[in-house]
């Protein structure tokens, strides 16, 4: 099967379905998605078997399918799956899902996308969607850097088609990329969205499912100023740790939560854009965080359907109510914090021992973070879930239902099979 | 290789591979909402830990009788990238076998041991899987080749610790010590970890053989980041005041940490750097001054604690201090037997710890009387004011805890400086930020309490 049919029908299911979610009657919703999505995977599948698991790159016109695009695309896919599979009944019933199945759509083009044209339009475009979104939500703080960011990337556009000014178009796309992935301090919009609550419609613009392939093709264009590479490259990772700390410093979960995204990102953006060490560290970091990031953000999504957006001064209890989804939210919390046995511990591990460009005081910046978010972890997992239970929820069934715990067991499982056998994995199975 | 030395090989694996089958078979019970019966966890547990324990003696002896040399098992490569192995190997020398030994021995001693002690507990499976979890991540700082598989060992060993210590998980106190004693193992884990990426950036390799090759301003480096790695999980002074306050874990669980394994794993680590040790003059008085240090301190602040656990648990960090000192001056092999000898004794004291009271009891009913106390004067001479004085020093911990809550306070006001100023900000965009939050933190509340 050529490459551009196994595309078609990629990003083909990803549009049909966002249709039939809007188009479908409201308990079909969630289904509808899930259908495309499991599309989608397949085909993403076939196409990494296609290249020969990442191994034999394939080069179609305007697509490129490489490692990183059959190891991130399918992830994003999955985590995108659970996500549909966890989130309430509300945000199936509305809009939700054919939004997220858009920007999705957008995303999947911009990793097969060949040229850096065609990379910023899908961009621009997924930013687009989220722009509406946010408009629609009434997000206003976070309307303003998604818009400051299609700005950016309009601008880039037409720089990136002369294919002059290299600088002007890296100090473009980093900007775009900053306030898209919202790094600290350019994460206000996506804290004030999760503070307002952990429903869909704050959690999609918050997930790094874009923008991190605008930093990917910096790289290569300050390829002649590496002093300056290496300052943007600490310069990003020293916003990790401080949002890291923010996270600790935390009362409520939603907001514990945005910093702890802002942190990761900014580990995912300081690894893609370091070139000596191949950005493999920095994709495989983008690849496990989208799963552990979308689990977190479900199991915390379902702790807010249960008891709202709990208050981190006090303890919950709602371990002995909700076991099952006090290990999953345990087992997410741990792996964004590069815990053993999953995929996150060996892509820290790869971007730790595989950046040099920012030094050793880049690494110290790293491991540092990750210090922070490992604490942070089990600081929400004692508040939310141990301590004595108040009683409030007593008699109330709390824990996992059917579909929530196939959609995080899903999840889950791709985490510590790609920590126990990261071999699986296109990206790594290329840089062997 | 000779046959018997391949025996021996396998026999390593098995020792250290079985406790983590003991974890998958629980675990996926657990998961899957059916955890096996008491009886059969127990049984489980029995088996694995005896037939590891089996090898580990095996292998011991073999060592211990230089009828083996020093094993290194290659189990392959976790992941390979350009410029990057993570190797799963194995290397067991006497010291690290002997390290697995305690851990398989001891562990299988508080297993058995908790068997009628949690019966019927909630937690009874939750707490097995931590000891196995445990025992696995003990496993792999005892005979894990590379730096990264000790990292790897390190942090189970700390994520199974805290859980540990907030077993009882209704009451807060004990949740709210767990996440203390976390905070201060992944302060100190920063070292271990910037060692790691430090030994790989200056060796090319994680490998723990490549310590001697190192030049000596690097080897100086990752000495002192391993040796600051190793100071949390030691309780070495100023990161002692986890350690009261970790005894709010079931019995058991204290024997494995301030008794026997947990405990000694910072001292076991500083004797797997010996090659950097005797390089730096410098980071052997380092040791030895935290070491003497940390010995005076769990000796003035032990006399004074007022229950036994607490009392064993500052005797014990008293010993390891005793044990840093040792290294510090370069006596490993008596360091190897201090720590060997005292896992064991402090262990048998901290299970036996529960049943004193009834004991004293007992012999009071015996006696027919009170059991005399010893009593202290209450005079008004020099001697009793500086009595008095380090009394008071010593209730209050040396004030260590209080210095660590200061700096606590201190990062966390900035932290919520920035923060507000955040939250501001956010008002000003008009995204309502806590407003917004107040509003619409209760949205739709328990979807499944409706059903």
């Amino acid at each position: 099967m050529s490459a551009a049919l196994w595309v078609g029908i990629w990003l083909g299911a990803l549009v049909g379905g966002a249709l039939a979610v809007l188009l479908t009657r409201t308990e079909e919703r969630r289904w509808s998605a899930v259908g495309s999505l499991a599309i989608a995977f397949g085909v993403s599948i076939g196409l990494s078997a296609a290249t020969g698991w990442g191994a034999a790159p394939l080069e179609a016109g305007v697509i490129s399918v490489r490692a990183v695009t059959v190891t991130v695309g399918p992830a994003m896919i999955l985590a995108a799956i659970g996500l549909v599979l966890v989130v309430g009944r509300r945000d199936a019933g509305d809009t939700e899902l054919a939004w997220l199945l858009g920007v999705l759509a957008c995303e999947s083009f911009a990793l097969l996308a060949a040229t850096d044209v065609l990379l910023i339009g899908a961009e621009l475009a997924a930013c687009v969607v989220l722009v509406l979104h946010a408009r629609a939500q009434g997000q206003r703080a976070h309307l303003v850097y998604l818009g400051a960011s299609a700005l950016l990337m309009s601008a880039a556009l037409p720089v990136a088609w002369s294919g002059d000014h290299p600088e002007l178009l890296a100090s473009l796309l980093i900007g775009a990329a900053c306030l898209r992935l919202g790094l600290f301090p350019f994460s206000t919009g996506a804290l004030a969205s999760l503070e307002g609550g952990l429903s869909l419609k704050a959690l999609l613009p918050s997930l790094p499912f874009g923008g991190v392939l605008l930093l990917a093709r910096v790289s290569p264009l300050l390829a002649e100023r590496p002093a300056l590479a290496t300052a943007i490259c600490v310069a990003l990772l020293g916003s990790a740790p401080l949002a890291g700390a923010l996270a600790v410093s935390q009362q409520r979960l939603g907001r514990s939560l945005g910093y702890t995204f802002a942190a990761a990102h900014a580990l995912i953006a300081a690894g893609v854009l370091d070139a000596a060490g191949g950005q493999l560290g920095g994709h495989l970091l983008w690849a496990a965080t989208l799963l552990t990031a979308c689990g977190l953000g479900a199991s915390a999504h379902l702790v807010a359907l249960r008891v709202g957006d709990p208050d981190l001064g006090a303890f919950h209890g709602l371990h002995g109510s909700a076991p099952a989804l006090s290990l999953a939210f345990l087992l997410f919390a741990v792996a964004l914090a590069g815990a053993p046995g999953t995929v996150d511990f060996v892509a820290d591990d790869v971007l730790l021992n595989t950046v040099h460009g920012a030094g050793l005081l880049g690494m110290a910046l790293v491991v540092i973070t990750l210090a922070l978010l490992g604490f942070n972890a089990l600081r929400l997992q004692f508040h939310v879930f141990y301590g004595a239970n108040t009683g409030r929820f007593a008699s109330a069934a709390l824990d996992l239902k059917g579909r929530e715990r196939m959609g995080l067991t899903l999840v889950g499982l791709v985490i510590v099979l790609g920590g126990v056998a990261p071999a699986l994995l296109p990206l790594v199975n290329q840089a062997h | 290789m000779s046959h018997l030395q391949a025996l021996a090989s396998q026999g390593l694996v098995l020792a250290v591979v079985l406790p983590l089958i003991a974890f998958t078979f629980l675990g996926l019970g657990m998961l899957i909402g059916h955890p096996p019966r008491e009886r059969r966890v127990h049984q489980l547990l029995a088996v694995t830990h005896s037939a590891s324990l089996v090898f580990a003696s095996a292998v011991l002896l073999g060592l211990g009788l230089e009828v083996l040399q020093p094993i290194r098992v290659d189990l392959g490569t976790l992941v390979a990238v350009r410029g990057y192995h993570f190797d799963l190997s194995l290397f067991g020398s006497f010291t690290g076998v002997l390290y697995l030994w305690l851990t398989v021995a001891l562990c299988g001693l508080v297993g058995a041991f908790s068997a009628p002690y949690l019966h019927q507990d909630e937690g009874y499976h939750r707490f097995y899987l931590l000891l196995v979890a445990l025992t696995f991540g003990l496993s792999l700082i005892a005979v894990g080749a590379g730096l990264d598989l000790v990292f790897a060992g390190w942090e189970v060993v700390g994520l199974s610790s805290a859980l540990l210590i907030a077993y009882f998980v209704r009451r807060p106190a004990p949740v709210a010590h767990g996440l203390m004693a976390f905070g201060i193992y992944r302060t100190t884990d920063v070292g271990l970890l910037l060692a790691l990426v430090s030994l790989h950036h200056y060796a090319g390799t994680t490998s723990l053989d490549s310590l001697g090759e190192l030049d000596p301003s690097a080897s100086l480096w990752v000495g002192a980041l391993i040796v600051f790695g190793a100071m949390g999980k030691g309780a070495i002074v100023p990161f002692t005041p986890w350690l009261p306050r970790a005894m709010e874990g079931p019995t058991p669980s204290s024997a494995i940490f301030y008794g026997a394994l947990s405990i000694h794993a910072s001292p076991f680590l500083l004797l797997r750097i010996t090659p950097i040790l005797d390089q730096h003059a410098v980071l052997q008085a380092v040791v030895l001054g935290l070491g003497s240090l940390t010995a005076l301190h769990a000796s003035t602040v032990g006399r004074v604690q007022t229950d036994v656990k607490c009392c064993l648990g500052y005797a014990s960090v008293a010993q390891v201090g005793l044990i840093w000192m040792w290294i510090g001056m370069g006596f490993y092999t008596i360091a190897t037997l201090h720590l060997a000898s005292h896992a064991v004794m402090r262990t048998w004291q901290l299970l036996r710890a529960p049943s004193l009271l009834h004991d004293r009891h007992r012999l009071m009913q015996f006696l027919g009387t009170h059991v005399s106390r010893p009593r202290y004067s209450d005079g008004s001479g020099l001697l009793s004011r500086v009595r008095r004085k380090l009394y008071r020093f010593a209730l209050e911990r040396w004030y260590l805890d209080d210095l660590l809550g200061g700096i606590t306070t201190l990062a966390r006001q900035g932290l919520n400086a920035v923060d507000a100023a955040d939250r501001r900000w956010a008002r000003v965009l008009g995204g309502g930020g806590a407003d917004a939050a107040d509003e619409q933190s209760t949205v739709e509340p328990l979807e499944v309490r409706s059903q």
